[in-house]
């Protein structure tokens, strides 16, 4: 579904669209942890298994399969900050920081963008020019604004 | 910390509804910006009546990134267009040139691909009516 826009008064055609962009597949790639400065990995963190449920379960045997360091404390829940109380059916697991944690991180690749420009707007794009290096589509976007303020100075 | 990836396009910032610049640098992988072409490509509408059309044309802008719930990023950002208007400065620098555009955003599109990706769609049109310039 297209997202909601303002309708220009002129036709696509009255316009240029200048444009970047980086293929999603391309823009990004896996990180450690030590990389993106992911708070887990600096402090270390809790995760509280409900042995009672399934997902606890689960959750315990792959902590314990996982080859991580960690604290098991059987019958208790620990909250982010450290503080323990009572749950009978709870273990908490405690990981000291400088481990690899489990939530994904993504960083920006070094893959160069594409500077496109490209006849009409969104309602109807046209042929598309590629520039080679950023300054030269800076350049033809410059001069593409100058000619308008040229005609708004004439009137 | 991000790296600095040292390309072309260094720097992409966006007011959050508070009017506070947040760099969306990291999420945004596509931005286009229409603008006016000369007016000696349109035709068949009276020549001067068209010009000061053109000049008053909205020039439109659209960002599409990347899902990202961190703080001051871009889903806390523009997560506020739908319920707030304001006008937010979006200032582009590509090859140290710098391109700053009051924009009125008109929606925060969420899209789950079939690859499993969460992306996002924002467009907008210039609020303040001058011709946007490189500086």
């Amino acid at each position: 579904m297209q997202p909601f826009r303002i309708e220009p008064r002129l036709p696509a055609k009255a316009f240029r669209t200048y444009g970047i962009s980086t293929p999603v597949e391309d823009a990004y790639r896996n990180a450690t942890c030590d990389e993106v400065e992911c708070p887990n990995y600096t402090n270390g963190w809790v995760i509280n298994a409900d042995l009672s449920t399934a997902r606890g379960q689960r959750q315990a045997y792959l902590i314990e399969s996982s080859g991580r360091k960690y604290t098991a404390h059987k019958g208790y829940m620990v909250d982010q900050s450290g503080v323990a109380k009572e749950a009978p059916s709870v273990t908490a697991y405690v990981f000291e920081a400088g481990q690899q944690c489990w939530n994904p991180h993504r960083v920006r690749t070094q893959k160069p963008e594409v500077y496109t420009v490209r006849d009409g707007d969104f309602r109807s794009l046209g042929n598309q020019r590629v520039h080679n290096r950023p300054e030269d589509w800076v350049d033809d976007f410059q001069n593409n604004q100058a000619k308008l303020i040229e005609k708004s100075e004439r009137g | 910390m991000s790296k600095e990836t040292g390309l072309g396009w260094t720097t992409l910032d966006v007011d959050d509804s508070s009017g506070s610049a947040q760099d969306l640098r990291n999420d945004v992988t596509n931005f286009q910006f229409a603008t006016p072409r000369g007016v000696q490509d349109v035709t068949g509408i009276d020549k001067s009546a068209m010009e000061r059309l053109l000049l008053l044309a909205d020039f439109s802008i659209t960002l599409n990134g990347v899902f990202n719930p961190a703080a001051n990023a871009s889903h806390a950002v523009l997560s506020t267009v739908p319920s707030s208007s304001v006008a937010r400065t979006t200032t582009i620098v590509v090859s140290s040139q710098t391109l700053a555009n009051e924009v009125l955003y008109t929606d925060y599109s969420l899209n789950r691909n079939q690859d499993g990706s969460l992306t996002w769609s924002s467009p907008g049109v210039l609020s303040d009516g001058t011709v946007p310039t490189w500086s």
